[in-house]
């Protein structure tokens, strides 16, 4: 269980892996940014950019698959959702349920098509990069915030321990789980406010022994000098041509975006 | 140096303290064990060393930082380096590389001598290449080391360990009081804190904590001797220690001070010898 939700990915080798995590970060927002101002003329140029980009990965459409399973459900539940309730030209109808219309469709396929982009633009940056390097990325892009007093070392701490002990939870849960079926608790029929009721001790349990581990981690923490004050990184990020490229096809892509906008 | 005069500890106003007027010095290098039963202030203790309690009463000194000094508190902690009971509470980093590195980078280590120490530490216990792996994806004793490995990186004078064969099986528990053992050779002051007095083979000096007070200090043989003549004590003494002692019963002239299997081995060996040359002169 640990090692299927592990936030210690090994991407392999690929053009998009040897991209600084700072620009990945960037791209990130940027291309989300786009994901919400495309139009159904712009989905085609986001889609094959996006595309190109799963390529460029090191992905293939098995790739593609994996990080759209999850939300394969809810963007199928999104569409018919749309089409079934947006007023407009009815298509067709369907028995007891409401016409189905073309501007239902059309916002349907759009609003499915912008949370599964979303996806996997999360997805290609979480499957080219390792989890240290996002947070040494996220530390370099928030540090001038410190200019405002922003306590940006600790809020990078925090995302950096988040993602460390969530296999750890993790197997705690499990662990739990596993007590409470071997003291004869989860017995298949069992009434679902009796499940809800376990479901919430063993929640109480998980917070608590969160909070235990949090105080000794911030002991363990504070032993090995953590403090607030200069502090250096084993991970220094450099941008390089390669990085320099990645920006202007970055910046040439969003320019092509917008003109695309205004002519299409 | 390191020195407690006096010191109390109490968790809160209206609980009882879990230190009390406690008085000892430790000399540079010397490897230390504290020993006694559950609750009676050795995590407290040694949770004072390097500043991360503060007593409530008395002083602590550790090479003439007084713990009561937050400026100091750096270079206290680069000083003392601290090994946890339970390494799943002390690993930071989400590779092994990066749980090492993270007491260098806390003192603003550059980046190019953090890469370098981080691989010395590795080797030095033994966990050479694992740099890249996955903390969960560690063994116990694996843990152990990775934990150890992120406190020796920082160069500390002295190591206090908190009970650090827990957890381990008896490979992982003979590697780790192997290396407490060789580090304390090159040189380092060891604090060492166990229920197990048979970790204490190794030790020059026995602390015996008993709700909050030291009861007994002393060499690993006079301490044993205690233990074995008084009964109220909540600690076991070594199995090696009952042995000789039950052989002493038996009519056998061996001493009941002893830790360790070699030191028993020695004296069965030595008793033998001597009633076989007893009974080819007779």
């Amino acid at each position: 269980m640990s090692n299927m939700l592990s936030p210690v990915s090994a991407p392999g080798p690929s053009p998009l892996r040897n991209v600084d995590p700072r620009v990945k970060i960037v791209a990130t927002v940027v291309l989300s940014i786009l994901i919400f101002q495309a139009g159904p003329g712009q989905i085609v140029l986001l889609s094959l950019f996006l595309a190109l980009l799963i390529v460029f990965s090191g992905g293939g459409i098995r790739e593609l698959g994996r990080i759209l399973k999850p939300i394969a459900f809810f963007s199928v539940l999104l569409f018919f959702l749309h089409a079934l309730f947006t007023p407009g030209r009815e298509v067709f109808s369907l028995p007891i349920l409401p016409a189905v219309t073309y501007e239902g469709l059309v916002q349907g396929g759009t609003v499915a098509w912008q949370f599964a982009a979303l996806v996997v633009t999360g997805g290609l940056l979480t499957l080219t990069t390792l989890p240290s390097e996002l947070v040494a990325a996220l530390d370099k892009i928030l540090r001038p915030l410190q200019v405002f007093r922003v306590p940006t070392q600790d809020l990078t701490v925090m995302v950096a321990m988040a993602l460390r002990f969530a296999p750890t939870f993790l197997e705690e849960y499990q662990r739990m789980k596993t007590a409470r079926l071997a003291r004869g608790g989860g017995i298949p029929g069992e009434r679902l406010s009796r499940k809800l009721q376990t479901s919430g001790r063993l929640a109480i349990a998980l917070i608590l022994s969160a909070l235990r581990r949090a105080e000794d981690l911030a002991a363990a923490m504070e032993a090995r000098g953590y403090a607030r004050g200069p502090r250096t990184s084993m991970r220094e990020l450099c941008l390089n041509r390669g990085d320099y490229a990645a920006v202007a096809i970055l910046a040439s892509f969003t320019g092509l975006f917008f003109a695309c906008r205004l002519f299409m | 140096m390191i020195e407690f005069k006096e010191v109390s500890y109490q968790y809160g106003e209206r609980r009882p303290p879990v230190l009390e007027r406690l008085s000892l010095r430790i000399p540079d290098g010397q490897y230390v064990v504290i020993i006694g039963p559950n609750g009676c202030g050795k995590t407290t203790l040694s949770k004072h060393l390097n500043a991360l309690l503060i007593p409530s009463r008395g002083e602590v000194s550790v090479d003439g930082l007084n713990t009561r000094d937050p400026s100091g508190h750096r270079e206290l902690r680069r000083r003392v380096g601290m090994v946890f009971q339970n390494p799943d509470h002390q690993i930071v980093g989400m590779t092994v590389a990066e749980d090492i590195a993270f007491g260098l980078e806390n003192l603003a280590v550059p980046p190019g001598e953090i890469a370098i120490r981080v691989r010395d530490a590795l080797a030095r216990v033994e966990m050479a290449g694992c740099e890249q792996r996955a903390p969960f994806t560690l063994s116990g004793g694996e843990k152990r080391l990775v934990s150890l490995a992120g406190v020796l990186v920082m160069n500390p004078r002295w190591l206090v360990l908190d009970e650090p064969t827990a957890y381990l099986d008896a490979a992982g528990r003979r590697l780790v009081l192997a290396m407490i053992a060789s580090l304390h050779r090159e040189g380092m002051g060891i604090v060492h804190i166990t229920h197990d007095l048979g970790e204490a083979a190794d030790a020059e000096r026995i602390l015996v904590l008993e709700r909050g007070r030291v009861i007994m200090d002393g060499p690993p043989g006079d301490v044993c001797a205690f233990l074995m003549s008084e009964t109220q004590w909540e600690i076991e003494a070594p199995a090696m220690a009952a042995l000789m002692a039950k052989l002493r019963r038996s009519g056998w002239d061996v001493p009941v001070n002893v830790i360790s299997l070699e030191a028993a081995h020695r004296e069965i060996h030595d008793y033998l010898v001597k009633i076989a040359g007893r009974g080819a002169s007779s």
